[in-house]
């Protein structure tokens, strides 16, 4: 079964140091990404959901080693990286690609759309003959529905559809076998953001990457994903297949946030489920379990004892106290 | 479409040069005491009123100011510099070497300040809050926050005369008639003082800027993203980022010429090195009004042309700059 987990991680911490105080003594600790642990299959896109600032990005970058993990352990191919082997971070690179929330950010301003697919090609010397390069440069900007006349533009010449094209025309330029696609459409017009989530799918189907999508947008986890993991303040609260989490979400959290997706037919939306209050400061979040001051079902356990990852269900992880309790009227 | 972005600047420079040097002329004349004054007070003896005024009207003085300004205008623009009174020289045949030795100076300094800039700025900027990166970004407030001349001074007092590694002063040793190679070493060695000195001044300023730009382009999400495909650091760096910090250098060292000549003044004046900052301050004492205004002139010139080269280059390398 090991073998299928393309990706990997456990335990793992992301905390930034905050410079607030002068003296080493005063050193504080963003706690973006605490203790989770979560695997991605062969094949399968597994959804990132959670309110803004709650660590997904964070999630998402140390996954890929772009920022070195404050502690924890990633394995990539089942094989336990070390941020130091240059020769593992190599392969890592080529293997892996990130899509970024905003397309405009992400592409160099001095960059044609020709140099940028081609970059991580020719830099990795995937394909040393130059015309074969070119040939295969062409042929991506093809397939991710762009035509050879957008080749030698520059990023600012573009809409911001395209230039997401190319930026995942870059990403797919050396074959990955895991993608982070971070909020890949959250930048773009609500009239765009189909054609870019249908060309990640096709993509995905075609060459068989898998994936983890992070968004704060509960039907586009629904559309695109095979599980979804569900973080809270730095930590993940529910994680389970996609129907079983949309069917029968177990934590208060998942339950507040499903109610909040509009549904087409009025008779099948419950009621909403409100949570008062908001997030916590990853500064100094709340002992116990991290919702507990929001949370209806909150009790004295809550507050001291913080609630484990635990499976409620087959493929169904939740950290909650309380799971069976129902919502209070 | 390039031809018509440059014709259009150009086209713009004009009003610009009328404005200023309208305002360097009425500013020449609004000080008190003219030129026929203070020849005439420097004698030491005295003259009478009508004397006074031959002199002036021999020299078109007496003219309605318009008049003034248009004759010169139309000398200038025929290649007639016009006449120095105070060294009795007509300006074409001595202000070319005087620029020369200018932008000797200047370019030299501005060469060394840049190339070391970059490489110190790119190393602060990557060691971000490093030993290093303290350092330099304290040295460079220091030399930053010393004036031009006190540095100066110093390094002559040092260099020059404790440990006699320098020329006091000068273009060429004296007495000496060097030719071909030899000129030309004997020359940078008289050179290389004043133009460390000034280069120092300038490095400071360059360093700062470049430390920043670098420092806002290495977080930008497009260098995230050539790491997440694997380009090395070092390619990272002077590929993706340096290309784009620079950007803003290249507008700066054009607006900043003349900044960089009115160092070159003082520099000038304490090494003895007889180029245009030099000849600048003379006339400015003596109300060389012509000498000022043609000189001022050229200057304006040379700033606005910087300027134009500025902008050309700048939309070659940035292709985000509309023409
Ligand atoms: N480079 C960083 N330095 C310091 N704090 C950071 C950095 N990146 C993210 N953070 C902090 O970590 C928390 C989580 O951020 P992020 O992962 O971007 O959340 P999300 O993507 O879910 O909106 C935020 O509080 C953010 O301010
Ligand atoms: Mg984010």
């Amino acid at each position: 079964m090991k073998n299928n987990k393309v990706m990997e991680v456990k335990n793992l911490k992301k905390y930034f140091p905050q410079n607030e105080g002068l003296f080493s003594w005063d050193q504080r600790f963003i706690k973006a990404v605490d203790e989770v642990s979560c695997y991605v299959n062969q094949g399968e896109i597994l959804g990132v959901v959670g309110e803004s600032g709650c660590g997904k990005t964070t999630l998402g970058r140390t996954v890929l080693l772009l920022t070195p993990p404050t502690s924890g352990t990633i394995y990539f191919q089942g094989e336990k990286l070390d941020p130091n082997n240059k020769k593992q971070l190599k392969n890592l690179r080529i293997k892996t690609s990130l899509i970024f929330q905003d397309p405009y950010l992400a592409l160099h301003p001095i960059m044609t759309t020709r140099n940028l697919v081609a970059e991580p090609v020719r830099y990795h010397s995937i394909i040393a003959d130059r015309e074969e390069r070119e040939r295969r440069v062409e042929e991506l900007v093809i397939n991710v529905g762009l035509t050879p006349g957008h080749l030698e533009k520059y990023s600012h010449e573009l809409s911001g559809g395209e230039k997401q094209r190319v930026a995942i025309a870059r990403a797919l330029s050396t074959d990955p076998i895991f993608v982070v696609a971070d909020e890949p459409v959250a930048a773009l017009d609500a009239s765009i953001q189909a054609g870019i989530l249908n060309l990640i799918k096709e993509m995905k189907e075609e060459l068989g990457f898998s994936c983890l999508l992070i968004s704060h947008d509960l039907s586009i986890v629904r559309y695109l994903c095979t599980r979804v993991l569900v973080m809270y303040a730095g930590k993940i609260v529910e994680l389970a297949e996609k129907e079983l989490l949309f069917e029968s979400p177990t934590h208060p959290y998942t339950k507040a946030l499903l109610s909040s997706i509009p549904t087409p037919t009025p008779k099948q939306s419950g009621e909403r489920l409100i949570l008062q209050g908001s997030p916590p400061s990853l500064l100094n979040p709340p002992s116990g379990c991290r919702l507990n001051p929001r949370c209806p079902l909150s009790e004295d356990l809550c507050k001291t004892e913080e609630p484990e990852l635990t499976e409620t269900d087959t493929d169904h992880l939740v950290a909650c106290h309380f799971p069976d309790r129902p919502w209070p009227e | 479409m390039k031809k018509k972005y440059i014709i259009r600047k150009l086209l713009t420079a004009i009003p610009t040069f009328l404005i200023a040097t309208i305002i360097l002329f009425s500013l020449l004349h609004i000080a008190p005491s003219g030129p026929v004054e203070i020849m005439v007070r420097s004698s030491g003896k005295t003259m009478d009123p009508g004397m006074i005024e031959e002199l002036r009207s021999q020299y078109g003085l007496d003219k309605p100011l318009h008049q003034q300004y248009f004759r010169w205008l139309s000398n200038f623009f025929t290649g007639d510099l016009g006449y120095s009174y105070v060294t009795n020289q007509r300006l074409n045949s001595i202000l070319p070497e005087k620029i020369l030795l200018t932008l000797e100076l200047v370019l030299v300094a501005n060469v060394f300040s840049v190339a070391f800039a970059v490489v110190l700025g790119v190393i602060a900027a990557v060691r971000k809050n490093s030993f290093l990166d303290n350092f330099l970004s304290s040295f460079a407030l220091f030399t930053y926050s010393m004036p031009l001349f006190w540095v100066g001074l110093l390094a002559l007092y040092v260099f020059s005369l404790k440990l006699g590694l320098t020329p006091v002063g000068g273009v060429t040793s004296l007495g000496k008639d060097f030719t071909g190679f030899a000129a030309i070493a004997d020359n940078l060695y008289h050179l290389i003082l004043p133009a460390s000195v000034l280069s120092l001044a300038y490095l400071a300023y360059y360093f700062r800027l470049i430390r920043s730009s670098m420092l806002d382009v290495l977080n930008k999400e497009y260098v995230v993203a050539a790491r997440a495909k694997g380009v090395k650091e070092l390619a990272v760096i002077f590929k993706h980022a340096l290309r784009n910090a620079l950007l803003p250098l290249i507008t700066l060292f054009a607006v900043s010429l003349g900044f960089v000549l009115a160092g070159s003044v003082v520099i000038e004046t304490i090494f003895g090195w007889p180029g245009l900052g030099r000849f600048l301050v003379t006339a400015a004492f003596n109300r060389d009004y012509t000498a000022l205004l043609s000189l001022n002139a050229i200057i304006v010139i040379m700033v606005l042309f910087a300027n134009l080269v500025a902008d050309i280059a700048c939309a070659y390398v940035d292709p985000r700059i509309k023409y």
